[in-house]
């Protein structure tokens, strides 16, 4: 019998050879750049007579510096505040009774759940067993699910999912065997759907809990064959859907959807595949990725993942729409794999989809509006510079997004790119009529992500480490929330808006829940 | 830039441990390789410190193991990780003598689990040893070593194969 060490030895083969000359022009490409970065920072520190407040290691990322007058500023600095490929944001005051009427906000800090009840008050912060990783409200805003870090230290290695009521008492441990893998409460009751891939990966199921009991499943599991994909509710929490794939070649995607119309009580059920109708013709491998629900619940928005190919995730899928009787499909454009990049009209088929691929964020995008019966797209809004992060207000009647300048992508050897600094602070909040008449800048210098509050007319926004509230008739921002734990690029050198690719995953609701 | 006595010689010494130990871990080769060369150009900056450390191979591996956690976590979206674990899972089925079924298995235990099995059967390090790499008590590397063995066992099936511990 063999040993284990032998066999470990067998299964990595051949290690490569060390290669002293990359390593060493690793370790005189970094000396270089501390020169450069110490000289930097010490001519801005002198040269605007701010005052270094702290520096930090946490992350090896933050350098604080307070202005010359000790006060706060409201926009982000106006030079790199620290060694280049580092950014400092200002710390702020925040105004959280600003928010009085917007709803509820929920978001982690460190080991901690910051939670904005909307009242105006001070924000609570309570404490977590260990870093929430993803934060999500209940439909009617009673009960808050938590998912911690699954990280190797946290609390019981994986991470768990936790609910508390939205006063953040009664915390209970939602029951599943292993982290889940992803969980979703119904949009119309409080009703939480739980990925459980099991201890083995191949005896998964999904189980749903209902309120006011998430300590014990409210129907039997539904056993599910894993690998597991995605799972969804419809936007009328009739339904949900979930992906599983074939565990080995030609390695098909199969679509699922259980009905949920009696839940509760009557919860978990079968399993009925959905005929997606999205078979490989020339490639031997084609699957498909959630994109969302078009806004009269009657389609499902698909990213066709060819060949499953990390790479081409990266670059942008094409769209599929289809029925889930699967009568009707129609194909969209390319587009980065970013849900939030497609904005539904509230009870219709339209959509305003940010359009266009390749990683690089020099790259062109437009918003395109989109009929996703029949996929016919026409441009919408075509500037110069990237046009991305589209919002539509829930009455259908406003349209708000980020424009960009077109910035070229410039000196990869430098991370970040001063360049891709220069074009993060370009972003700023356009607000038009849904056909995109009589567009205004609501704010600049840095604006990721609006939303719309449920009034159809305040946005809320992230700028440089903190959520803002704007009225976009009267376009003064505040600060509301932060400042927020930092958000790292992938490199690890700076904030993910500096990062010179725009990552998949990359999006800063990600963490935060926001009920408005 | 003159390079310090001795570095490339440590380099080369310790390339092929913690090449091995991030395969394990991360499942990827070119992971692998982009983590170890980053290991060991922390080597080379830290070299006045390495060169008074008892055990620097320890060291390295640790540095290897907390930038793999890194990276894993700076990486992590829900759809990269449930595609990690499919691709794990699908080539379970091949031919057991290739490795590949090995590594799978691995790939599939919690990274916790994942790294203490492979510091102590891969490195060979001791049970102290291994909890130091890892900044944790010795008992919790037993335990995370029980279940990772139980958890190849469940997974491999018909690949049987022995431990020798170095102690217990």
């Amino acid at each position: 019998m063999p040993d284990l060490h032998d066999l470990f030895s067998h299964a990595i083969g051949a290690a490569p050879e060390f290669d002293a000359v990359a390593v060493r022009r690793v370790v005189a490409r970094r000396r270089r750049r501390r020169l450069i970065g110490a000289a930097a920072f010490v001519a801005i520190v002198v040269a605007t007579g701010s005052t270094v407040v702290a520096t930090s290691r946490h992350h090896d990322q933050r350098v604080l510096i307070a202005p010359p007058d000790g006060g706060t500023t409201s926009t982000m600095p106006t030079t790199t505040t620290g060694p280049p490929g580092r950014l400092g944001y200002p710390t702020l005051d925040t105004h959280p009774e600003a928010f009085r009427g917007f709803g509820k906000l929920a978001y982690p800090s460190d080991r901690a759940l910051v939670i904005l009840d909307g009242t105006g008050a001070a924000p609570r912060s309570v404490s977590l067993p260990a870093p929430a990783e993803r934060v999500r409200w209940s439909p009617d805003g009673a009960w808050l699910a938590v998912q911690t870090h699954s990280d190797p230290d946290a609390a019981n290695g994986r991470g768990e999912l936790l609910v508390m009521k939205a006063d953040a008492t009664g915390l209970v441990r939602v029951p599943v065997s292993t982290a889940p893998s992803d969980w979703e409460w119904s949009p119309t009751r409080d009703v939480l759907a739980v990925v459980d891939e099991g201890p083995t990966s191949r005896n998964g199921s999904i189980t749903v809990f209902a309120a006011p009991d998430f300590a014990a499943p409210a129907a039997k599991p539904i056993p599910a064959e894993f690998p597991f994909g995605f799972l969804a509710w419809s936007p009328d929490g009739s339904q949900f859907v979930f992906k599983t794939y074939t565990a080995k070649a030609p390695f098909v995607d199969q679509l699922w959807t259980v009905d949920q119309s009696g839940c509760p009580p009557a919860c978990g059920g079968s399993p009925r595949e959905v005929p997606v109708g999205i078979r490989p013709k020339s490639q031997s491998d084609l699957g498909f990725l959630f994109a969302g629900w078009s806004g009269d619940g009657r389609r499902l928005l698909l990213w066709l993942d060819i060949a499953h190919s990390g790479s081409s995730v990266m670059d942008g899928l094409a769209v599929e729409s289809i029925t889930l009787d699967g009568t009707s499909k129609s194909e969209l454009p390319r587009m980065l794999v970013k849900p939030s990049w497609t904005a539904t009209v509230a009870g219709t088929s339209q959509a305003v989809i940010a359009v266009g691929g390749d990683r690089l964020w020099d790259s062109h995008r437009q918003l395109d509006s989109c009929d996703l019966e029949t996929g016919a797209c026409t441009p919408l809004v075509v500037n110069p510079g990237p046009t991305i992060d589209p919002a539509v207000s829930p009455d259908g009647q406003r349209l708000a997004y980020v424009a960009t300048d077109p910035v070229v992508f410039a000196n990869n050897d430098e991370l970040p790119p001063k360049s891709s600094i220069r074009w993060s602070r370009s972003r700023r909040l356009v607000v038009a009529s849904l056909d995109n008449q009589n567009p205004q800048v609501v704010v600049t210098d840095g604006v990721v992500a609006p939303r719309w509050a449920g009034d159809g007319r305040h946005l809320v926004f992230w700028r440089a480490g903190y959520l803002w509230l704007v009225d976009a008739d009267r376009p003064e921002p505040v600060a509301i929330a932060g400042q927020l734990a930092p958000r790292l690029d992938d490199f690890g050198f700076g904030a993910f808006e500096q990062s010179p690719y725009i990552l998949p995953g990359d999006d800063v609701w990600n963490t935060i829940a926001w009920l408005p | 830039m003159r390079e310090p006595d001795g570095v490339v010689d440590l380099c080369s010494r310790l390339q092929p441990a913690v090449y091995g130990a991030l395969l394990l871990y991360c499942g990827s080769r070119d992971t692998a390789e982009e983590l170890t060369q980053e290991t060991l150009a922390r080597v080379w900056e830290h070299w006045s410190e390495v060169t008074t450390m008892e055990q620097p191979d320890q060291w390295a591996l640790r540095v290897a193991f907390n930038l793999a956690k890194s990276t894993f976590r700076r990486r992590k979206v829900a759809q990269s990780s449930h595609r990690l674990l499919s691709d794990s899972s699908m080539i379970t089925d091949a031919d057991p003598s290739s490795g590949l079924v090995l590594r799978a298995a691995v790939a599939t235990l919690p990274p916790r689990q994942r790294a203490a099995i492979v510091l102590r059967f891969f490195n060979d390090l001791s049970v102290f040893d291994t909890a130091r790499a890892l900044d944790c008590a010795p008992g919790t590397v037993k335990a995370l070593t029980s279940q990772a063995i139980a958890g190849l066992r469940a997974r491999l099936g018909a690949v049987a194969f022995a431990l020798e511990e170095r102690d217990a």
